[in-house]
């Protein structure tokens, strides 16, 4: 990809793989080691520019976990809510690190890199179109209403705009799926998107990371909980 | 409305991905080509419709759109929910990897309600709005209880948290019943033709 | 006398209401000519009906002198024609330049090996080597319509249906289109309202009205304008 890099980046296929493994197995524990931070203080290292605006969005994706983990302490379960909390934290901090600054055109050419079935990666590579696109609509409207001075607030008047909008998103994105599909015949769709080269290369911290992620999920010492 | 990471239990997550990749493989096998340019746009406004926050009172709710895309999509909207939820799980830490099953399970069956209210047959203006605004309600109410339901099966301890994200769900219920009723109408008045098109992708015939 | 497209007495509705009537068209062999007429007239309708992208209601259309009667009919076609529709976005299939440019080739079974080196040169030929990782979408405007040609001619097609070319393209781009429109020696049809443009590229300007089609311009010597089309209305 050309993205100009300012910081260490990992794969997308790296990512998908050891996000996937990471999760898996720490969701399904009933104790945490320590050894299940080293590839957060990794990639916390590697990403130490934008921790802060890491931290910031694990903040607002804590609600159900505080939600739960409150409805714990109520009951006066101290040590499942620890262990909710943290298990959930840790996995989602491992996964917003992890894919710092990738696109969904990332994530679809990783899909296709990993084999997915044909018809599959096609659907994410159209996918990662539609949002793009429908997201730049998106904006548009939302910047349209901005310069009319649309202020949105609870009446009925604000609920048809944004109903509007959302017929208009509808509208917008079935016109495109009509367009993609005479893309497809024009050019010769027959079930698979290619690529001419990997397009994502991987890099030494790839190999490091997964080296320390897999010691990190084996190595059960120094448990936390 | 996604249940996060570390949350559940190993049996809820291992039913929940089971059921939903049944589903899912079933679609994705019957899926032509010809279909998947609908489904991937969908998917698109379904991954995009969380970032759409409607306000109500001191706070706001996001857009789950399910009912109307599976009134689209029928089964097929499974396909559509898997990739925007995955999508979701890995760019913003919605949901996640591994509750990508039971989040799907959860999300995406009660979409099939909204397709099978969107084919119900009406002669009245009335009865064309009710069904309209029951194709948002409807399925987000249903998916509200399952997550309700989940983490009630998760353990005791999780109880008291199902009844109130059950409770907390409420106002998301009637707010995506007007916005689907009045962007179907809005649909409707601009390009009805988008509203006749549905069997041609729900029923396994290529357009 | 070879032609690439033969259109005679075609009509086309839209929603119920008869957009046109009585369209005949000839385009001979490396011919390169534009249709104009008023936005909503049905000038794309005509593009896509030549593409095998809607049914034909009234009339007869060849292409490289075989009847097309149904959209089956296109299928040993699509290869010989090149549409580039005017919304670059709607043309992509790959996000990476590279990889959509090659699309076509790909999916039609020819090696990665061939298809890079063709892939190359085309991006060379057509100067934009240097964006070949970017991701389409991101590029403006005219850099996205050169991709798009870019994929479109990678399959050397006989015959390129261009609609609406120049829109949302900055002067020196649609310059720089002209030049590379000039240089492509295969028939083209352009559908377009931007009259200065179309004159620098085609040898034929043809009005599209409910009745059927008028030439308005015609820049080819006379003589041989007499020979090649028949008897098909025009005006000069």
């Amino acid at each position: 990809m050309d993205k100009t890099q300012t910081q260490p980046r990992i794969a997308p296929t790296t990512a998908l793989l050891l996000a996937l493994s990471y999760s898996t197995v720490v969701a399904l524990q009933e104790h945490l080691y320590a050894p299940m931070l080293l590839p957060l203080l990794l990639l916390g290292w590697l990403h130490r520019a934008l921790l802060w605006s890491i931290f910031k969005r694990l903040f607002w994706l804590n609600t159900l976990i505080a939600i739960v983990a409150a409805s714990m302490l109520w009951q006066e379960n101290y040590e499942l809510a620890l262990l909710v909390f943290l298990r959930s934290n840790f996995i989602l901090l491992f996964v917003l690190m992890i894919f710092q600054g990738k696109d969904e055109f990332s994530i679809a050419i990783a899909m296709q890199r990993l084999h997915l079935p044909h018809k599959l990666t096609s659907i994410f590579f159209f996918t990662a179109k539609s949002i793009f696109l429908i997201k730049r609509e998106f904006t548009l409207f939302k910047n349209t209403l901005h310069v009319r001075g649309f202020m949105p607030k609870t009446n009925l008047l604000t609920y048809k705009t944004m109903a509007g909008f959302v017929g208009i998103l509808f509208i917008k994105a079935l016109e495109r799926s009509l367009w993609l599909q005479k893309a497809m015949h024009l050019r010769g769709f027959c079930g698979e998107v290619y690529t001419l080269e990997a397009h994502q290369d991987f890099s030494v911290y790839d190999t490091l990371l997964a080296f320390i992620t897999i010691l990190s999920l084996v190595w059960r010492q120094g448990a936390l909980i | 409305m996604h249940l996060s990471e570390g949350l559940l239990r190993p049996e809820i997550l291992i039913g929940g991905a089971v059921v939903s990749a049944a589903f899912t493989l079933y679609a994705f096998k019957t899926l032509k080509d010809d279909e998947i340019p609908k489904t991937a746009v969908l998917s698109a406004l379904f991954f995009l419709a969380s970032f759409v926050h409607v306000p109500i009172g001191p706070t706001s709710v996001h857009l789950v759109l399910g009912g109307i895309i599976g009134a689209m999509l029928g089964l097929r909207a499974f396909i559509a929910i898997f990739v925007a939820l995955l999508l979701q799980g890995v760019l913003f830490g919605f949901g996640g990897l591994t509750t990508l099953g039971i989040n799907l399970f959860n999300l995406a069956t009660p979409t099939l309600v909204g397709y099978w209210l969107f084919m119900l047959p009406t002669t009245k203006r009335w009865h064309k709005d009710l069904l309209w605004f029951l194709i948002g309600f409807v399925p987000l109410a249903l998916s509200a209880f399952l997550l309700s339901l989940t983490l009630a099966l998760n353990g005791d301890a999780f109880v008291d948290a199902a009844k109130l994200a059950l409770l907390a769900h409420l106002p998301a219920m009637l707010i995506e019943g007007f916005i689907t009723l009045f962007a179907l109408r809005f649909i409707e008045k601009v390009s009805p033709n988008l509203l006749h098109v549905k069997e041609c992708y729900a029923t396994h015939k290529p357009a | 006398m070879s032609c690439s497209v033969n259109i005679k007495n075609l009509s086309t509705s839209r929603d119920g209401v008869r957009l046109y009537e009585n369209v005949t068209l000839d385009v001979s062999h490396k011919e390169k000519i534009a249709i104009i007429g008023p936005n909503g007239c049905g000038k794309t309708t005509l593009l896509e009906i030549i593409a095998g992208l809607r049914n034909l209601e009234e009339g007869t259309l060849e292409l490289f002198h075989q009847p097309m009667h149904s959209l089956e009919d296109f299928k040993n076609m699509r290869h010989l024609i090149g549409y580039l529709f005017q919304d670059s976005d709607n043309q992509f299939l790959a996000p990476v330049v590279e990889d959509d440019v090659a699309f076509s080739l790909l999916a039609s079974g020819v090696s990665k090996e061939e298809t890079k080196l063709k892939t190359a040169m085309i991006l060379q030929d057509l100067g934009i080597s240097h964006l070949a990782k970017k991701i389409v979408y991101h590029l403006s405007g005219g850099e996205k319509k050169l991709v798009a040609l870019a994929g479109v001619l990678i399959m050397e097609p006989k015959l390129m249906l261009l609609d609406e070319p120049t829109n949302g393209l900055d002067q020196a781009m649609q310059l720089r289109l002209v030049d590379i429109l000039g240089r492509i020696d295969k028939s083209i049809i352009i559908v377009s309202h931007h009259k200065e443009f179309i004159e620098l590229v085609v040898e034929k300007i043809y009005e599209i009205t409910p009745t059927g089609l008028s030439c308005s311009l015609n820049l080819k010597d006379e003589h041989n304008h007499h020979h090649e089309h028949g008897d098909h209305p025009h005006t000069h």
